[in-house]
This record gives C-alpha cells, sequence and structure tokens, in this order.
C-alpha cells in the first residue's frame, strides 16, 4: 500500500488519489510532494551522507540556501557531524535510518509517509523524530502517514489509526472510537492500542496459548517433571 | 572443532561473502526493479555465484589445455617453454578476475559477524574464516593445477617435467590468491576510507584508475603474452640479438618456469651450449626464489586471513564535521556527480575510468606502426574507440544497485538518468580524437580535414550511448520495457537473464548502427568521390542528426 502511495508499485485493482494526483499516473507530481521513509533503508551505500543529501536537493531542485539550513539543522538534531562525510555503508542501522529522515524531511514535504521509522533509533532521535511529526501536523495542509507495530508509538502520536490485519483494514478512526468499537476497555479502564488490536484481530486468545506453551518449554526440568 | 565441521561451516560464510561481494560491487538491481523479493534475490545470486565459479574453472582449465597442446604443433624447448608460461598466465588472469566478483566484502569481515557470537574459540573462527576464503577458489584452483600437469606429463612423458609443472602451478596460485585478496582488501579500504578532501578523492580515482586498468590488462592478456612468444623463442634458439636480453626474460614470472619445465623435458638441449645453459640456470635460480617468494606470499594471504577473522581490518575512522554545506546542481549534473562518486568505489565500475587511459594507450600504439595516416585508418582507430565505449555505457547502470529503490521515490525523470549516465559514457571517449589528434600532428597525414573525423563523431557517440540506454532505463509513462509504471525503470546487468542478453544484443547493435553511421558515411564519400571536405561535411550532418534524433525519441516516449 505504501508503496503503491509513493507510486513505486500500481495497485492491482482499484485506485487512489495523493495531494489530487493519481500517483501511476503522475508520480513525479507526488513525489514532489512526498518525504518517504522506507522501512528498510535503500541508500547508495558508498556515498556518504552529505553525498547524498546533495543529490537529493538537486533533484528536488532545492534552492541552495534553504537546503543548507535544513539540512544543517537537521544533520545537528540528528547528530549525523561524525558521519556526515563517511560512507553510508560504513553506518550503524540507527545512523542509517537517520540518514533516510533527513533526505525525507528536507524539502519540506506535504505528506510524510513513514513506515516503521523508529526502527535502530535512539531515544533522543526518535523523540526528536516525534516532535518532528507533531510539528508536521500542525502545518496547515499537511499530514503524516505512519506505519508501525508499536502500538505505544501509534497510541501517543497518531489522531487517526487504521488497523491492518493480514492485508486487510479491520478498522478505522480515533483511539476513541477503536475503543468503542472493540469493546475493549469495558470494565471501566482505558484499554491501550495494544489490546484494541489484539481484540480487533481477535489474537488475545492465541497469544494466550503460546505464552502458555512458552512458559512450559522454558521451565526448569523439575517443574516440568512435577507439573 | 574438527576441520569436516569447519568447511560445513564455511559454507555459509563463504555465500554470505558471495552475497554481500554482488551487492558491494553490482547492487541488486534487478531485485530492486523487480519489486524486491529478497529470497529469491539471494538465491538468484548464490546460484549466479556457483555458475559463474564453475564457469570460470571449465574455461580456466579448457584455456590452459589448449594453450599447453600447442607445443604439440612444435615440439620444440621453446615451443614447451612459450606453452607453459602462457598457460600460466592465462591461469593467474583468470583467477584474478573471478576474484574481483566475489571477495571485495571478505576483508570487511561482515560475513562472519555472526559468527564471533557463537561459543567458538579464535583457532575455530579462524579455520571457518580461512575455509571460507578457500571455498572461494577450491575446484578452481584444483582443476587448473591438475589440468596442467596432467597436460604436460602426457605431452613430456618426463617425471621431473612434471613435478616441475606442479610446483610452478602452485606457485603461480599463490600469486593469483595473493593478488585477489590484496585487491579485495584495498577494496574494503577504498570503500571504508570516505572522506571529502580532494587528496582522498584523487587517491580513490588513482586507485581505481590502476584497477580498472590491471583489469583490462588482465583481460587483454592474449595479447601481451602472445607478443612475447617470440621473444621467448629467441631466447631459447639464441636468435635474440640484444645481449642479457635471454638471461633477463629468464627472471620474470612465469617465463622462468617455462623455461624451467622446458629445460627438465629437454635436459640435453638446454646444456648443449654455454649460453643456452646460462639461460636455463637463471630461469632454475628464479624458479626457486619465485617458490621461496610464494612461500612469503602464502604466510601473507594467511595472515590476512587471520586479521579478517580477528576484525583487525574492519576499523572505520570517523571525522567530526561541523559544516554541513551542500552544492546543489541542476538534476543531471548531480545524476551524473552521484554516479561518478558510486562508479569511483566500484571495482566493476573501474574500468569506465580506465577506459580513456587504456583508448589513449591503444590508439597511441595502433596509429604508431602507421607511416602515413589515411582514411582508413583513422576510421578504424575512431571506430574503436567507440566500441571501447559503447561496452561501458551499460555498465554505469550498474551504479544504481539497492539505492535504486531509493531514487525511485524522488522525482527523477528516466530522461535525466540517460543523460547523465550517457553524458559519463561520452567523456570516457574524449580521449580519443586527442590521441588521434596528437598521433595526426606529429605523424604523416594524407588530409588535415581527418582531423576533424573522430571529434564528429562525439556526437554520434552521445547518441549511441543515450539510445544503448534507452534500453534499459523505460518510460514510466508508458510502462516501457519493463511493462511498469513505476517511475523510473532501470535494470543492473549484474545478473542476466536471457532475455537481459537479448535486450543487451539489441542495446549494442543499436549503438553500433549509430556510431558506425557517419563513419561509414565519410569511408563512402571520402574513398569514392575523394571529396574530403565532402566527406566531412556529410559526417558531421549525420553524426548530428543521430543526436538529435535519439534526443527527440527520448522526448517523447
Amino acid at each position: 500500500m505504501i508503496r503503491i502511495i509513493n507510486g513505486l508499485a500500481d495497485p492491482t485493482s482499484g485506485g487512489l488519489r495523493v495531494l489530487g494526483y493519481d500517483p501511476a499516473e503522475s508520480p513525479i507530481e507526488v513525489k514532489s510532494k512526498i518525504g518517504y521513509v522506507p522501512e528498510t533503508s535503500n541508500l547508495y551505500e558508498s556515498l556518504s551522507p552529505r553525498d547524498l543529501f546533495e543529490f537529493v536537493a538537486s533533484i528536488r531542485r532545492m534552492d541552495a540556501a534553504v537546503a543548507n539550513a535544513r539540512v544543517g539543522k537537521l544533520a545537528e538534531a540528528f547528530d549525523l557531524g561524525q558521519y556526515y562525510d563517511s560512507p553510508i555503508a560504513t553506518l550503524s542501522m540507527g545512523t542509517k535510518q537517520k540518514v533516510s529522515i533527513v533526505a525525507a524531511l528536507m524539502h519540506e514535504p506535504q505528506l510524510l509517509v513513514l513506515d516503521e521509522p523508529m526502527n535502530g533509533l535512539d531515544a533522543k532521535s526518535s523523540r526528536i523524530l516525534k516532535d518532528i511529526i507533531t510539528l508536521q501536523t500542525q502545518r496547515p495542509g499537511a499530514a503524516v502517514l505512519f506505519s508501525t507495530h508499536i502500538m505505544e508509538v501509534a497510541e501517543n502520536i497518531c489522531n487517526k489509526i487504521g488497523i491492518i490485519y493480514q492485508g486487510k483494514l479491520v478498522a478505522e478512526g480515533s483511539l476513541e472510537e477503536l475503543r468503542a468499537k472493540s469493546a475493549a476497555g469495558a470494565d471501566g479502564e482505558e484499554a491501550t492500542l495494544e489490546e484494541v488490536f489484539l481484540r480487533l484481530t481477535h489474537e488475545e486468545e492465541e497469544i494466550a496459548e503460546t505464552v502458555k506453551a512458552l512458559r512450559e518449554a522454558f521451565a526448569p526440568p523439575q517443574a516440568r517433571v512435577g507439573g | 572443532m574438527k576441520l569436516g565441521e569447519a568447511w560445513k561451516l564455511s559454507k555459509t560464510s563463504y555465500v554470505e561473502v558471495a552475497y554481500r561481494s554482488n551487492v558491494m560491487t553490482r547492487g541488486t538491481a534487478r531485485g530492486a526493479f523487480a519489486g524486491g523479493d529478497p529470497a529469491k534475490r539471494v538465491r538468484s545470486i548464490v546460484r549466479g555465484t556457483l555458475i559463474s565459479k564453475i564457469s570460470f574453472t571449465v574455461l580456466v582449465s579448457l584455456a590452459s589445455a589448449y594453450v599447453l597442446l600447442q607445443y604439440e604443433r612444435s615440439r620444440t624447448p621453446a615451443g614447451l617453454a612459450g606453452a607453459v608460461t602462457f598457460s600460466l598466465a592465462i591461469a593467474v588472469a583468470y583467477i584474478v578476475l573471478y576474484s574481483l566478483q566475489v571477495l571485495p566484502s571478505f576483508s570487511g569481515g561482515e560475513s562472519f559477524e555472526l559468527l564471533t557470537t557463537l561459543p567458538l574459540s579464535k583457532r575455530d573462527l579462524s579455520l571457518v574464516t580461512f575455509f571460507s576464503f578457500a571455498r572461494t577458489f577450491d575446484f578452481m584452483l584444483v582443476a587448473s593445477i591438475a589440468t596442467q600437469v596432467v597436460v604436460v606429463a602426457l605431452l613430456t612423458g618426463s617425471a621431473l617435467a612434471t613435478v616441475l609443472m606442479f610446483l610452478a602451478a602452485a606457485v603461480n596460485s599463490a600469486f593469483a590468491v595473493w593478488i585477489a585478496l590484496t585487491f579485495s582488501t584495498l577494496f574494503y579500504r577504498n570503500i571504508t576510507k570516505g572522506g571529502r578532501g580532494k587528496g582522498a578523492a584523487l587517491a580513490r580515482l588513482a586507485f581505481l584508475i590502476s584497477w580498472g586498468f590491471a583489469a583490462l590488462s588482465i583481460a587483454f592478456s592474449f595479447n601481451f603474452i602472445a607478443t612475447a612468444l617470440p621473444a621467448i623463442d629467441g631466447a631459447l634458439t639464441g636468435t635474440l640479438s640484444r645481449p642479457l636480453a635471454a638471461e633477463a626474460l629468464a627472471l620474470l614470472h612465469p617465463i622462468s618456469e617455462g623455461i624451467a619445465v622446458s629445460g627438465a623435458a629437454y635436459p640435453g638441449y638446454a646444456t648443449s651450449t654455454s649460453s643456452l645453459a646460462i639461460v636455463y640456470g637463471v630461469s632454475y635460480a628464479a624458479f626457486v626464489a619465485y617458490l621461496l617468494l610464494a612461500v612469503v606470499v602464502a604466510r601473507r594471504t594467511l595472515s590476512t586471513i587471520l586479521a579478517v577473522a580477528q576484525g583487525k581490518l574492519s576499523g572505520v575512522a570517523r571525522t567530526l564535521t561541523t559544516e554541513f554545506k551542500l552544492r546543489i546542481r541542476s538534476p543531471v549534473p548531480a545524476y551524473l556527480v552521484k554516479d561518478a562518486r558510486i562508479a569511483s568505489k566500484s571495482p566493476q565500475m573501474a574500468f569506465v575510468f580506465a577506459l580513456p587511459v587504456f583508448e589513449t594507450v591503444f590508439i597511441g600504439l595502433y596509429l604508431s606502426g602507421f607511416g602515413v595516416l589515411g582514411s582508413g585508418t583513422i576510421v578504424y582507430a575512431t571506430g574503436t574507440g567507440c566500441a571501447f565505449t559503447l561496452f561501458g555505457a551499460t555498465a554505469l547502470l550498474n551504479t544504481e544497485g539497492t539505492g535504486l529503490e531509493f531514487t525511485m521515490a524522488l522525482p527523477v525523470v528516466s530522461k535525466t538518468i540517460v543523460d547523465a549516465k550517457s553524458l559519463i559514457s561520452t567523456l570516457s571517449y574524449t580521449p580519443v580524437p586527442v590521441a588521434i589528434s596528437a598521433a595526426l600532428l606529429l605523424g604523416k597525414h594524407g588530409t588535415s580535414l581527418l582531423l576533424a573525423v573522430p571529434f564528429l563523431e562525439i556526437a554520434a557517440v552521445s547518441a549511441a550511448s543515450s539510445a544503448e540506454l534507452a534500453f534499459f532505463v523505460g518510460n514510466y509513462k508508458s510502462g516501457g520495457i519493463l511493462q511498469t509504471s513505476s517511475a523510473v525503470q532501470t535494470r543492473g546487468l549484474s545478473l542476466l537473464s536471457a532475455g537481459d542478453i537479448l535486450r543487451l544484443v539489441e542495446s549494442l547493435a543499436v549503438a553500433a548502427l549509430l556510431v558506425g553511421g557517419p563513419l561509414v558515411t565519410y569511408a563512402i564519400v571520402a574513398e569514392l568521390l575523394k571529396n574530403y571536405a565532402m566527406a566531412v561535411v556529410l559526417m558531421g550532418g549525420v553524426s548530428v542528426s543521430e543526436w538529435v534524433g535519439v534526443q527527440l525519441f527520448l522526448r517523447k516516449r
């Protein structure tokens, strides 16, 4: 789905419009307005972050002063100083992710598409990214599409959540709406998004059984014999 | 850990080394274009590595045997010496060429990182690393040595000659493996060094040019060795005119081994005259020296492998940057700079940089053999320069690698990619007119109008490069060659399917027509009408028309 939104793949059926454009028909227009952080950073490994940012800013025809100001601030924020001129191949997964994030943010995209953006990030960078996401959502006409398996992150920063299970959208709405739909937390306590997710996808029982099996597998031998 | 266990375990890290090397040097472009099924991609690369190893093994064995069998024609000591020399040179060339594909990631040690987390002793780890390295060459070396030894035994029937052939092949293999590992280590350092300074960039370029030049020279070693054969013959028949030339030849590897094997097969001939005895004596002494050197080289190879196992080569130096300034360019120059930067760190791309050097040397040597330079010679030299360039154009597609997925998410049109790569390809042609002009200005020539021929060809080379690349870089609007509407579709040539090969042949045929058009026009008008001015004008017209035509085609697609 994310690849289709970004004009990287074609839908097998149906269609969609992004910021008024069909990505299959007008990929250049869509890509000009999107900043995309993929789940796996497929960057040019032999380039340095500086080389890559130069390339991206040039392809996006950015004004030099604007590009320098933004990239400078972002690189400082994400502590890229000591990696700025090192080949990307030599960077850790988290640093590669930071490079990917800076490359996606530098042109101040109208739509920011983030696929598991917290992968490998340290606590400071995660926090900065969350703040950037919040700032992005406050800009008029701007939006963030955020894909994650970490429910706590989605719960904290998303105002509209879609739950996709086995390739199908099973629920969509604000956290409150999803709670109501799943009837989770009906006992008075506020259900977390994780509980909502498990209830909506009917995975609670399966998890209970899995945990039970794991307990038995890892139990000390005596306990197993005695049990 | 038992040796068998270590050998078994080493298969995993060997496969990882081969996979990473493939990704490092050629990228996994095909997988990225296909939408990326990682499992399929890995399987394909691993299978490709095995096929490549088998192919090279067959090739090195057949070539070695074929060259040695040439001795049958003459049945002379010089014939045997030449055949052994040639056979050894071919073996080392193919082994090094093969290793350029498989070994580049070895020195980084990443393929062994998982092993370090397992409860393995330092000795076990070193053993597994050594076996992983050995798997790169295993049956290729065995087949190459065995072929040479068996063929020499059958041809000469001499036990001593057979033993010497075995030793010579072993020495040769030790050198080949050492060269391969040294290239791998240098490549790894080149990749991980980084740095923005001009010194670092120049050092990388110098390294790449020398690497590419070496690779090209190895590929053309048949020609070089072929030219050395008469000298070997002269050394062993006493017909070399220069004093001490025969002794000097006998000192060189692998000529010394060739002469020594021949001396063992023809002991009477080796001592028939005092001058021949000296030549053979020198070759035996040099052979012993090379044996000792091979031991030193083997120990060095081993210590490098142990250093890899202990992670001693994988250190990466970092320098803190406080200045984050970027240099913004237009899209085509930006794409060109990006490609040039990637190519400057890839051994597979090295020959793109070495091409200008090689073209200049080749054309310079070719033209120096003529007394008066006429139309035919200049057209042939220009055409040869074009041919070199055309083989480099599609190789530039491999600069994309896995990064293509990243570029596909950017607003870049396919024409930008074609234009940038075509420009690099055309730039690699520019030494051709320079070399031809120099030859024309320094030597005698028919008409000064000949100077224009290689320059007018530049537009045709650009058109041919663009057309060639257009076969692989599709159109995002109409689906293009790859039948998908994804924004940018390019396909690397790292994993050639039948379709890829067909497309490559088609693209080369079209490119050859485009570069050939202006040259044929010139040749026909110049030779038939003897009107050189008209020939030049028409050639220029065809060349520029081709360029305009290809540009219009690319715009319309």
